[in-house]
């Protein structure tokens, strides 16, 4: 009964049916490629995240390596006490050292590449829309404590001393330009 | 000897009959079928999130255990009612025709996807591999619903053209049937889906995870509500209002409706085409708009319109009055406060700022005056705000509470209409309980204005219903006046005579009416006929 009257249905169409037809396949298949385009985009993010997660676990022991006294690679990375940087003549390693030894060859994370954009950087400041080049990139930004509500959060910039205790925050550039929380550490 | 076999058959054949009308006969109408059939749908629904949360592991590592739990109890039920149904396939018309009914019912197609959706569970236990994914066949079974309300909306429409067709489907029409509901349903529950999606992308944890997820969510929904946008653009002319094949396609798509239908799907398709341009991050928001096509299933959203609208002249007045009042405060407050605090008090936009937050008895208190002519400026403006502010709403509300003694007294006045033959046929009866429906009538509150119509109209004793719901007994005063009822009421009366009759002892009472001390000449003689036509049936069997 459902084939016959199926049939009828079919028999009974004019050209602007099945054009309306074709439109609504038309539509139907372009949601779905953008549907795919943004899955894609999506699976790009989800792996994105785990790699910034790789990171965080390589500076979450790095805490362990300096309590266990065992040598750090890359030595740019190794931040100072809280009281040998009062002391004259001993220098702190910056930001930039540290986080251009960890991407650049032989670095722990030289294969890291931007996935949403490979064109774009590995990390940056700021998660800056109007530079659509960074959707995708890894943001470190430096956590200063507040004890009057919850911590401030500013670029790390890249003469940073790094000191121990430094607490920085680890993010996404997501591809809308919003920031994806990976989590964070003290050094 | 064969006293308990026989009761035994008798007792099954009962539970069978009766098992088929509390839950399969679709004839009733005070079953479980409706329920049963609603309770299976769930669960299939229910069991199709499963299956998908399955496969996403951070929700199904650690809730192993729940999933099997869940697994098992459909499985039993599934089971049951695969079960059930072959019991009582003999009841079923379509069935107990054929030679062997369960037979005849376990090579039905529905049958068949019933039993499909059930042995992957039962193989699992003989066969060593993972037929987990063969549940999606359970899905099929939303087949038992759809096939008899799509064969029962292409019968309605035989005669409609295609476009009609589609029209009747996304409308409510006389021609509508079962699928429109359907169809109303699928696209409540996906707006709902989408809605909470979105919700839930916006907490970091959830999203964290389940990004892909919602990116499939969020592109199914799309295909769904695109999909119903462009048949209701399409069906526009099939209604009277928008004939003009181009111009009532525009005019229907300016429609507020319309409009939200629109913004519903278009923030897919510009952040997907162009967010690699702009920075389109406000439009997600937008998607919550889906919200807002609820509008279209509920009669609430249509009195508050209908109310804004009568009472708009009302509203006016009252909103000049309160722009006036928070003008006059705010330019006081500026003249007051700007010399002592020039920061917060800094023009008239920010006293404006402030003397809506003082009026509307907010009062954040980030702006508060300090000047003692500020403070006494803020203790008036603060108890004129409690009245002024107080107007539009008591406007709002007393004209809803108007509009829905309207929209009721509208019913009575159908009621009335209905009642005006002394009987209210199924169709008026559905028509009642729809529009009750509409206005959220309890039932209890249907009853009473029921009661109320037709003792109005002064038919309250015209039928007395028994337990049953049958019509036993009318007034000789209504009947006075419905002749036509009146013969109906004297044949039934005839019948049931007949039938006390021929299931008593005709000699008895043939002995009994003999006697004239026991009957009237009137009775013996009308008693006399129907045993003489009782005798003649008798013979005629014989």
């Amino acid at each position: 009964m459902l084939g016959k009257n199926i049939q009828n249905l079919i028999r009974d169409m004019r050209v602007s049916d099945y054009f309306f037809i074709l439109v609504v396949l038309a539509n139907v298949l372009l949601v779905i490629y953008l549907g795919i385009g943004n899955y894609q985009n999506a699976a790009k993010v989800a792996a994105s995240q785990n790699n910034a997660e790789e990171i965080m676990i390589w500076f979450e022991a790095l805490a362990g390596k300096l309590d266990a006294n065992e040598p750090i690679e890359p030595a740019a990375c190794t931040p100072i006490d809280e009281d040998t940087k009062l002391v004259k003549g001993v220098k702190a390693n910056h930001w930039k050292n540290c986080v251009e030894a960890l991407f650049a060859a032989k670095g722990p994370f030289e294969s890291y590449v931007n996935l949403l954009n490979p064109t774009g950087p590995a990390y940056t400041a700021k998660c800056n829309k109007t530079n659509l080049l960074n959707s995708g990139s890894l943001i470190f930004e430096k956590l200063t404590a507040n004890p009057a509500g919850p911590p401030g959060v500013s670029p790390l910039e890249p003469g940073e001393r790094l000191v121990s205790g430094l607490q920085i925050r680890l993010s996404l550039c997501d591809t809308g330009f919003y920031l994806i929380r990976i989590g964070e550490f003290k050094l | 000897m064969n006293l308990q076999p026989i009761s035994f058959s008798r007792m099954n054949l009962h539970i069978r009959k009766r098992m088929f009308d509390l839950f399969f006969n679709h004839q009733i109408q005070t079953n479980y079928c409706n329920q049963f059939e609603r309770f299976v749908t769930y669960m299939i629904l229910l069991n199709l999130a499963g299956l998908i949360l399955e496969h996403i592991p951070v929700v199904y590592e650690t809730r192993e255990h729940l999933f099997h739990i869940f697994d098992v109890v459909s499985l039993i039920i599934f089971s049951i009612e695969y079960v059930l149904r072959v019991y009582v396939a003999p009841e079923d018309p379509a069935f107990s025709s054929a030679k062997y009914p369960r037979l005849a019912y376990c090579k039905s197609p529905f049958a068949l996807i019933d039993l499909a959706s059930i042995l992957p569970f039962y193989l699992g236990a003989f066969f060593d591999a993972d037929l987990r994914v063969l549940r999606a066949l359970r899905l099929l079974k939303l087949c038992r619903p759809l096939v008899p309300a799509v064969n029962e909306f292409l019968e309605l429409n035989k005669d409609k053209s295609y476009r009609y067709k589609i029209y009747a489907l996304v409308n409510e029409t006389p021609t509508s049937g079962n699928l429109h509901h359907i169809f109303d349903m699928f696209i409540v529950t996906w707006v709902i889906v989408s809605v909470l999606a979105v919700i839930f992308e916006s907490v970091q944890s959830i999203s964290y995870h389940l990004h892909s997820e919602f990116i499939i969510l969020d592109t199914i929904a799309v295909v769904i509500f695109s999909t119903e946008y462009i048949m209701r653009i399409y069906s526009a002319p099939e209604d009277p209002k928008y004939q003009a094949w181009f111009k009532g396609r525009v005019s229907f798509a300016c429609k507020p409706t319309s409009i939200i239908d629109f913004m519903a799907i278009v923030p897919f398709y510009l952040e997907s085409l162009l967010h690699h341009l702009f920075d389109l991050r406000f439009l997600r928001v937008f998607r919550l708009m889906r919200l807002l096509k609820l509008a279209r299933y509920s009669g609430a959203t249509q009195s508050l319109f209908t109310v804004i609208k009568r009472e708009w002249p009302v509203m006016k007045a009252a909103v000049f009055i309160l722009l006036l009042l928070v003008m006059l405060a705010a330019c006081l407050g500026y003249v007051f406060e700007h010399e002592a605090q020039p920061d917060k008090f800094e023009n008239i936009p920010q006293a404006i700022y402030w003397s809506v937050i003082t009026l509307a008895s907010v009062g954040y208190g980030d702006i508060s005056p300090i000047t003692p002519a500020g403070r006494a400026v803020t203790i008036v403006i603060a108890l004129l705000g409690i009245g002024i502010f107080a107007i539009p709403a008591a406007i709002l509300s007393s004209a809803l509470s108007d509009q829905l003694r309207i929209e009721r007294e509208r019913m009575m006045n159908e009621l009335y209409h209905m009642l005006e033959d002394g009987v209210i046929s199924a169709d008026e009866q559905e028509l009642i309980e729809a529009e009750a429906k509409r206005l959220h009538l309890s039932k209890g509150e249907l009853t009473r204005l029921l009661e109320k119509a037709k003792v109005e109209m002064g038919i309250e004793h015209a039928a007395v219903k028994d337990a049953n719901g049958a019509s036993s007994e009318m007034s000789l005063e209504f009947l006075s006046k419905h002749p036509e009822l009146a013969a109906e009421q004297l044949k039934i009366t005839i019948s049931k005579l007949q039938q006390i009759v021929s299931v008593s002892d005709r000699q008895e009472l043939s002995r009994y009416i003999d006697n004239p001390s026991n009957v009237t000449g009137l009775q013996s003689s009308m008693l006399k006929i129907l045993l003489q036509n009782a005798a003649a049936k008798g013979e005629k069997k014989d």
